[in-house]
Formats: C-alpha cells, structure tokens, sequence
C-alpha cells in the first residue's frame, strides 16, 4: 500500500492534468486550479526542508571545526539575518528591498558577467581543429561571434549574412530536430510516470 | 464546443502516442524481442568516471539541474541519480549531490539514500553530503563552484535543466581537473556543454537515460514508440513542405485545428 | 616547453586579463563603430509601430538581475517607443525581480514622457508567481489571475485602463524580455498561441540560436538578439542608451575570444606539422 498509493495519486492527478489541458471542462478547470495552488503550496513549504539541510550541514562544519568553516558561520549568520528581516518588514520593507538590491542583485550579477570570461577560456580550449567536425564548429563559431556584432560590418560587409544564413537555415535545422525528440522524450516520460512505470521520482530505487 | 481551441490535434497525437507506448510495452511483455538500442557514449561513460573518482580516491558530484519537481529534464535526472549513487555505493565512492531547489531536494536525498540501502552500504551513506545550497539561481551556481573546488571532485556529473550556469559548472569542473558528463533537453544551453565537457547527452538521450541504464525491456520498448513520434514528425515535415511547395494548404493550420 | 605547446596552453588567468582589459578600456575610450539594424529588430519595431493610438501593449519583464545589461535596454527602448506613439502599456514579470525592474524601466521611460498617467496611459501589475498557470488566468480574466491588485498592492478596479483591459482578446501586441524560463515559450504557448496576440520577444544573447527558429515559423513575431538587439532598437527610435555603448565592447570581446582561439589553432597545427616532420 505505502508503494502504491503514490503511484496511484501521481496517476489520478496526472490524467486530472491531461484532461484538464485539452477538454474545456469547467469541473476539471476548477480542480485543475485548485491543484496549481497546492503545488505552489507545497513547493514553497519545501524550503523549510533546504533551510534545515543548510544548518545540519553548516553547524556540523563549524562544530567540527572543518577547514573554511568561517564562512559557514557568515551563511548561518546571513541567514538569520535575513529570515528576521523579512519576517519583520516582509518583503515590501525598505531594508528588505536594499539588501535585495545591494548585496543580492551584485553578486547575482557578477556570477553572471564571470561567464564572458568562461567562454573564452571554454572556447580557446575546445576549439581546435582536429578533425572535420571540429573545423567546422569552430568556422562557424568564428563567423556567428564575428558576424553578430557590428565589427562583423567593418570587417566584411558578408559576415553578417552569412552569420544569419547560419542561424536560420543550418541552426533552426539542428534545433527543431533536437526539440521535436526531446518534446517526445518529455512526453514518454510523464506517460511512463503517469502509469506507474517510472517511480525515480518518488525517491526509492527499484 | 468541449475541446480546447487548438487542441484537437495535439489531443489525437498524444492519445496516439500513449497507445503506442503501451502497445509496445505489452508486445514486449509477450516475449518479442526488443531491438538494440545504439550506444549512448555519456551513459557509457559513466561508469569509466566514477571508476576513475574510485581509482583516484577523490568524490563524484551530482546536480540535477535548477529545474523544480514539475520539470520533465529533473525527473529524467532522478533516474541517472539512482544508477550513479548505486555505483558510488558499489565502489564506496563519496558522492556529493547538490540542490537548488527545495522541493528536489528531499527527493534526491531518498533516492541516494535507498540506493546505498539497495547496495547494503546504508552505513557509508552521509546525509550531509546531499546539500541543498539556495534556491537563488547565482547562489547556486556559486556554491557548486566552491564545492567543486574545495571537494577536488573527479567526476562531475550534470543532468537536467541549467541556464546560465552550465558554463560555470563546467568550466569549474574542468579547473577541478573533473571528467565531465552532462545531459540536457534544454536547448540554449547545449552548446556550452558540448564546448566543455567531455561527454554530452542531447536532448531526448537524457530521457531515454533510465531505460538505457536499467536496461528493463518495458522501458526500452518505450524508444521504440518515441521513434515511430519522430517518423510521425518527419512525414508530416516533409507533407508540410511539398504542399506549401506547390502552394497548397499548410500542415501548419491542420496542426493549428 | 615548445612554443607549440605554449600557444595551445595559455594560462585562463592570462585569458581573463587580456579579455578584461580589452572590454574596460573600450568602454572607456568607445570607438563608434558603425551599427547596422538587422530585420529582426526592424520586425519587433514595425509590429510595436503599426499600432494605434491607445491600442493595448503588454511587456514583460522576464529576467533578473544578472540580465539587466542585455534585456533592460530593450525593454526601456520599447516603453519609450509605446509611449511616443500614445500605446498604453501593461507592465508585467514572470520573474519575481522582474516587477521591480519593470519600475526602473518606467522611471527611466517616464522621465522622456513625463504627462504619462499611471492607471490611465500605463499599468504595472507586477511579477505575479505560477509562470504559465498565471498566463493562462490573465488571457482569460485578468483580475482574477492578479488577485485584483497592480504591483503595489492597489486593487485593479480602481484605474480606468482596466476597463478596456480585461482578456487577451484587448491585447494587440505583448513581448517578453526573456532570460530563461518562464518566458516567451510560455508566452507563446499560454498565451499568444491560444488567443492569437502576437508575441515579440528579446533574448540573451545565448538564447538567440533558441529563438531564431520560432522567429521563422512564426510564433515569435520577431526577436531582439540580446544587446546588439537593443542597441539597433535605441537607434530605430533615435534615443541612444546603454546598449549602443556596449557594443564597442562587445565587438572587441569577441574579436579577442577569436583571437586566443585562432593562437590556439596555431599551436596545434604547428604541433602537427614538428610531428610529422619527425616520422
């Protein structure tokens, strides 16, 4: 019964789902919106198992005096701060807001800007010409990166259409091959979880 | 009118689709044989990279992607879960498995744990070593960074929905000196897996990684219904063409039905 | 070591520093290339142009803070367009920084435009969670899928532009300034598709391989292509912003990315050549 019920629930909801996006059916639309809620409920609920993890592992680490536990001792300390912050002004609040705005929304974003640099070392190191795959990956990659900016234009007045002709004809070619397989691959899965046959997810090995 | 506008047709090929599935699964479950699936070299290889994090006493680790509970590229990642974490057991191999988000978490944690039950090693299994580090998208990435460094991981295994972040896990793996294997159904993010690591699953080989691994027939019948889909969408491509060719009606405004 | 062997093993650190050296200083000192506006751009322009006077216009601001150098130009540049043609503007986020983005946009836009009214020329309804489960309320009833209140809490009722803004059916155009998902997938699927809105969109630079395909089948009614996208709008509607004074930068990136990979090339082949030299 423990093994089954799950497997039974997944398939209830799941076919609720199907039926509920393809027929026009008001007591399925309702059910269908009651469920969204009760996703986003539990979802959000779940954080409280990740805010656990996050002490276990941390306060475990500063116990043990691992190497580099001083910064377990900042997460913890941040975390508190935050969580009282918020729970003091909400969201909404003023000091809530900056912290969000100068201290999240930087580092967010200097994570993100340390990529321009990763594609040049990943670039630099998997572009080489060993064979003719190769030589062809890295033609096009050098004509798509020259050819999309406006140096592309000083250059050489074709590199530009040659960069689009890349991404419209041979790149729309490979993308749709690769979308149609994984819209189907998305589909088989959730038919196989939807009969009971993959039961990965409900976090037991077979 | 009871059906969804534009749904008609989507509603027949999905219907189409599920009784194919089954109609193989149940061929299968007769007896007939089921074809040889070609070789997918990233699930070969994993096996070769968590031996190799064995050999060199160093950890192996596992992120299922940022995509939440609902997402179709993490459930696919669960089931590459359970074959790493069985093998790590196997060769008592420390595997670190990180989250970003929360609802993933706890299943990523039952699915490590049951695994090193399944292998009787439930003793060797380290619940601090399945993390949950920030459901903020950089915070993760940041995270898995420091851990990737610190930890001197052998084998970085990547499977489900990434943004931006691909490039810095991989990019991190590499400075890590870490074998790379990652698989994805999202399509921006491919190229800067396949620039940088050294094996890529492309999008439908990541769902077909837990019939490939288990090599359970049912399962692997299942390939077989999603290649009559992909036959299916190549006549109607080619329909679409030749009569949009000869400037007759378009595929596209059955499909729209 | 050869010098074959050094080409084709630079130290990143060395990588980083030239790359950055090169960006910072173009910044500095920016050279004005010259920038030609691709048809995407003009499509995603002529669909926002050709709407009239008081039609409705739905921009969305699907992206945090890690984007805001290449999507935020873009979205400032079409809030102006909007306003320079009397478009009213619905402001709205699937990403939960989104709607305080969508108030900084405003705050740059309003400054050009400032007889704009809130609740009359232009709405913000705020980021509003569930991604496409909300797309999906807000083509069919838009009160209901904001809960009755724009982004600062204030119940929809209360602005006149409600009153003609209550289904997808009022919508004449909507875009997303997409970083990831949710984004303009889901606002083609949950909502142009079903509704028939056109949807424009503008993407990171590394999604744009992604969106040209929907470009062409015509889901997408055109794209801009990350910062080169908004730097050819902001020259379409003659208001040059941050995203043409990037684009110096950007051009020497990539020419520097392509030169380490060509140096790198070099190196291998040079290998190859000393290898078969020696058999």
């Amino acid at each position: 019964m423990k093994r089954e019920l799950p497997v039974v629930i997944t398939s209830v909801v799941a076919a609720l789902y199907v039926v509920a996006s393809f027929l026009d059916i008001k007591a399925f639309n309702v059910m269908k919106s009651h469920l969204d809620k009760w996703f986003l409920i539990i979802s959000a609920s779940t954080i409280l198992l990740g805010v656990i993890n996050l002490y276990v592992v941390h306060a475990s680490a500063i116990r043990r005096r691992k190497p580099g536990f001083v910064y377990s001792i900042i997460l913890l300390a941040a975390l508190a701060f935050t969580l009282i912050l918020g729970l003091q002004e909400t969201s909404q609040g003023r000091n809530y807001a900056q912290l969000y705005q100068y201290v999240l929304n930087p580092l967010s974003s200097t994570m993100y800007a340390i990529l321009c640099f990763y594609i040049a070392s990943a670039a630099y190191r998997a572009f080489r010409m060993r064979s003719v795959d190769a030589a062809l990956l890295l033609g096009t990659a050098v004509i798509v990166m020259i050819g999309v900016v406006p140096l592309g234009d000083v250059l050489w007045q074709g590199f530009p259409k040659l960069s689009q002709w890349l991404l419209d004809v041979p790149n729309t070619a490979g993308m749709r091959g690769i979308m149609i397989g994984a819209t189907l691959g998305a589909i088989a899965t959730g038919i196989r979880i939807l009969l009971g046959l993959e039961r990965s997810h409900f976090g037991r090995a077979e | 009118m009871v059906i969804r506008q534009g749904m008609l047709v989507p509603l027949l090929i999905e219907v189409a689709f599920a009784l194919s599935l089954l109609y193989v699964m149940r061929r299968t479950r007769r007896g007939q044989k089921v074809p040889r699936v070609r070789k997918v070299a990233g699930l070969e290889a994993l096996e070769e990279a968590i031996g190799r994090a064995t050999e060199m006493g160093r950890p192996i680790h596992f992120t299922p992607g940022i995509g939440d509970y609902g997402e179709p590229m993490t459930l696919a990642a669960f089931t590459v879960l359970e074959y790493v974490a069985k093998l790590a057991a196997r060769f008592d191999t420390r595997l670190i498995v990180t989250n970003r988000n929360a609802s993933v978490y706890p299943v990523t944690e039952s699915i490590t744990k049951e695994a090193y039950l399944s292998e009787g090693k439930l003793n060797a299994f380290n619940p601090t070593d399945v993390r949950y580090l920030s459901d903020n998208q950089f915070g993760y990435a940041s995270g898995v960074v420091g851990i990737l460094h610190r930890e001197k991981v052998a084998a970085n295994l990547m499977f489900g929905l990434y943004y931006a972040e691909s490039l810095i896990f991989a990019e991190a793996g590499n400075q890590a000196g870490a074998i790379q294997i990652a698989g994805s159904a999202y399509i921006y993010q491919l190229p800067m897996f396949v620039a940088a690591c050294d094996y890529t699953l492309i999008g439908d080989e990541l769902y077909a990684a837990g019939a490939y691994l288990s090599q359970e027939p049912t399962l692997l019948a299942n390939l077989i219904a999603q290649d009559w889909g992909k036959m299916l969408a190549v006549g109607l491509l080619i329909l679409g063409v030749v009569l949009k060719t000869l400037g007759g009606g378009s595929v596209a405004r059955i499909l729209a039905k | 070591m050869t010098l074959s062997e050094r080409l084709q093993s630079i130290d990143r650190r060395v990588i980083y520093l030239i790359l950055a050296a090169v960006i910072v200083g173009v910044l500095l000192h920016p050279i004005g290339m010259p920038i030609r506006v691709g048809k995407e751009t003009q499509t995603v322009y002529a669909a926002l142009d050709a709407l009239k006077p008081g039609s409705l216009f739905v921009l969305s601001f699907d992206y945090s803070a890690s984007n805001v150098p290449e999507l935020h130009p873009s979205a400032i540049a079409m809030l102006k367009h909007a306003f320079s043609k009397n478009v009213r503007v619905v402001l709205t986020a699937l990403s939960p920084e989104g709607g305080m983005w969508a108030n900084d946009a405003l705050g740059v836009a309003l400054q050009k435009y400032p007889d704009k009214r809130y609740g009359v020329d232009y709405i913000n309804i705020g980021y509003k969670p569930g991604g496409q489960v909300f797309l999906e309320k807000l083509a069919t009833n838009v009160k209901d899928a904001c809960a009755n209140t724009d982004a600062s809490g204030k119940p929809l009722d209360s602005f006149p532009i409600m009153k003609d803004f209550r289904t997808a059916a009022d919508v004449s155009l909507a875009a997303s300034m997409t970083a990831g998902e949710p984004g303009y997938p889901q606002w083609i699927a949950n909502y142009g598709e079903p509704n028939k809105v056109p949807i424009t969109a503008a993407t990171v630079a590394v999604g744009v391989s992604g969106a040209i395909p929907l470009v062409t089948s015509g889901h997408l009614k055109g794209v801009l292509k990350g910062m080169r996208g908004a730097a050819e709008y902001e020259l379409l509607i003659k208001d040059k912003g941050t995203a043409v004074a990037g684009m110096d930068a950007q051009s020497l990136g990539h020419l520097t990315i392509v030169f380490f990979v060509l140096v790198g090339n070099i190196g291998y082949f040079l290998q190859r050549a000393r290898a078969r030299g020696r058999s």
